[in-house]
């Protein structure tokens, strides 16, 4: 934990009043003594407690309890043992304090008959209280923890919002594209005439993609079901528009159907691959998707035979994959992507298993 | 009088399309169907029809890549289609240019083949539209290629410019050095390197351009000039009119 500053000035004010309320509790138990003594006691032996507080600290940054449960009980008894030696060693250097101030004299003040008479009284007085501060700075610590990891899961899920928002309008755009839409469109125009029965079965699939695009869940995870059933829909029209030039091949075994994959994450990689390994090449080609899974992972395959990813050219859409799944999966995935020259692109998206199994498989 | 018309599009339906409503008209001849930018250009160097239908999005060689291998000047009246492109229309409003937008009504298209028509027969006040001037414009949004069309005997092909090793200057003509092999281009040094991304490729000489990423390495040589010493082993002189550019590294 990186405290700033203004943190700090925050833990020794708090330590300063304290010690200046201490100070009054002693002017009422000790009207005698003199006040301006009582307040340099008070305030030196709070500042000896705000040093062990920060020993404290320090410790529980690099061991925190994290929860309340029974596997956790080294972590509380560390803190409970280490509070309670702290408390001892403070209580003692506050005594000596004390008998400085109140004597002004250290040889009278360190006579070994007076500190073995005075000491545990001091400590029956005393102890429990420190003690008691002690757990406050540890339990204050772990309150601050707490606090900021909430904040910054808060701020983590709105970046997530806003990138699954981001990622559902880009798909949206692509959907929507007017280049897509136009040329769909265009399609369809000219199939009006010469096959009519084509530019129905055509206008069915672009309203089956458009009502796909326009039904899109709230949710971040869909099944992959789901996912796929809107590749197909978008591919159908692809496929009329390339005509011949665009086969796919599905390979997605039954049982791996309802596993839930982000949505519209595998989008942006089928477009990619129509962009580069397709529509660039005269000729055509074939789109390979494939999914699979073993004991820990989710794989799913897009493949393409056209001329091989460059790496030189990971464009936007790729990019928002990449973003997307790092904050829903926190590195607990990989994107792969593996081009050869003249032979094709294969992108490979391994998905946790635990986050996939939502619904049982 | 017939006018023959070259019909470019990669999408065989959008094709269709056109050879449909070109069919309402009888003096329209369609002498072609091309799926790909490098047809297209030889179709057009090798029918020499009269209008050219032009999609603008094509793999490989897009309609402004066609225009210009063509040669703007050499290129026969052209009617662009495009489903969506932004900068195209922005330049074709400037230019004042007739476009198709796809899709298109019959009664649109009609509209613009009159207006084609009128062009290839010089009947009317409109002037033909300058294709020069539409690609100068164009070449401000996308000022580098990627791609190269050249001749070889009457085969066209395309060279990635990332495969480019180096440019020689060869009378009025460039020499490309891909591995292994040459191409010749007509084109001026300072043309060319106009075209060329200069974050990739810098001129070292008179009569000399390297892709930087194909340069092994520098050594000293006479008079202030570098040798460069390329992968492939060929040996370039780097003069010390063009040290300057290398200032940062040299």
């Amino acid at each position: 934990m990186e405290p700033s500053l203004g943190k700090w000035r925050w833990y020794w004010g708090i330590w300063g009043l304290l010690g200046l309320y201490m100070a009054t509790w002693d002017m009422v138990m000790y009207p005698a003594a003199p006040v301006l003594r009582l307040f340099v006691m008070n305030l030196l032996q709070n500042g000896i407690w705000g040093l062990l507080g920060l020993f404290l600290i320090w410790l529980a940054d690099r061991h925190p309890i994290e929860s309340f449960a029974w596997s956790h009980w080294r972590a509380w008894l560390l803190h409970l043992l280490v509070s309670v030696l702290v408390a001892t060693l403070g209580l003692f250097v506050a005594y000596l304090i004390s008998l400085v101030v109140d004597s002004g004299d250290w040889s009278k003040a360190f006579d070994r008959v007076q500190l073995r008479k005075g000491l545990p009284r001091f400590y029956r007085a005393y102890f429990h209280m420190n003690l008691l501060f002690m757990w406050a700075v540890v339990g204050a610590f772990h309150g601050l923890r707490i606090y900021r990891k909430y904040k910054a899961r808060e701020v983590e899920a709105a970046k997530l919002e806003a990138r699954f928002a981001e990622a559902q309008n880009v798909a949206l755009r692509m959907q929507l594209q007017p280049h897509f839409l136009f040329n769909t469109l265009n399609s369809i125009s000219a199939l009006v005439h010469a096959n009519p029965d084509g530019a129905d079965d055509m206008i069915s699939r672009l309203g089956d993609f458009l009502r796909m695009t326009l039904e899109a869940p709230p949710d971040q995870m869909v099944p992959l079901r789901k996912e796929l059933a809107f590749i197909r829909a978008y591919l159908a029209i692809e496929q009329v528009r390339f005509q011949d030039r665009l086969r796919v091949e599905m390979e997605v075994p039954a049982e791996l159907q309802e596993l839930r994959v982000p949505s519209f994450i595998l989008q942006p990689l089928v477009e990619n691959a129509l962009k580069h390994g397709l529509s660039d090449r005269p000729q055509g080609g074939t789109l390979r998707l494939r999914a699979s899974r073993d004991s820990e992972w989710l794989t799913l395959e897009v493949q393409d035979d056209g001329e091989g990813f460059r790496s030189s050219r990971e464009g936007t859409g790729l990019g928002i994959v990449r973003a997307r799944l790092g904050l829903i999966f926190k590195g607990q995935c990989q994107l792969d992507l593996l081009g050869v020259p003249g032979r094709g692109t294969l992108v490979t998206l391994r998905l946790p298993l635990a986050s996939a199994d939502g619904v049982a498989p | 009088m017939n006018l023959r018309a070259l019909v470019v599009d990669d999408e065989a339906l959008a094709r269709q399309r056109i050879r449909d409503l070109l069919r309402r008209s009888t003096d329209i001849e369609l002498v072609g169907e091309c799926a790909d930018g490098l047809a297209a250009v030889k179709a057009i160097e090798d029918l020499r029809p009269d209008l050219v239908f032009l999609d603008i999005q094509m793999p490989e060689l897009d309609g402004f890549g066609v225009v210009e291998a063509v040669g703007a000047e050499r290129m026969p009246p052209t009617l662009f289609v495009t489903a969506y492109d932004q900068h195209a229309l922005k330049a074709f409003e400037v230019h004042a240019l007739d476009y198709l937008l796809k899709p298109f009504s019959p009664e649109r298209f009609h509209q613009a083949l009159d207006r084609a028509r009128r062009w290839c027969l010089r009947a009317g006040p409109e002037k033909v539209p300058d294709l020069e001037a539409l690609l100068a414009s164009l070449r401000q949004e996308r000022p580098w290629v990627d791609r190269l069309l050249v001749r070889q005997g009457d085969r066209h092909m395309l060279v990635k410019t990332s495969a480019l090793q180096w440019i020689e200057a060869e009378d009025n003509y460039v020499r490309l050095h891909v591995e292994g092999t040459s191409h010749l281009l007509r084109q001026t040094m300072s043309g060319l390197l106009a075209r060329l991304d200069p974050a990739q490729f810098r001129r070292i000489h008179r009569s000399a351009i390297v892709n930087l990423d194909c340069i092994k390495e520098f050594q000293p040589w006479t008079g202030g000039d570098l040798m460069v010493i390329m992968r492939d082993g060929t040996r370039l002189t780097l003069s010390r009119t063009y040290r300057e550019q290398f200032g940062e590294w040299l």
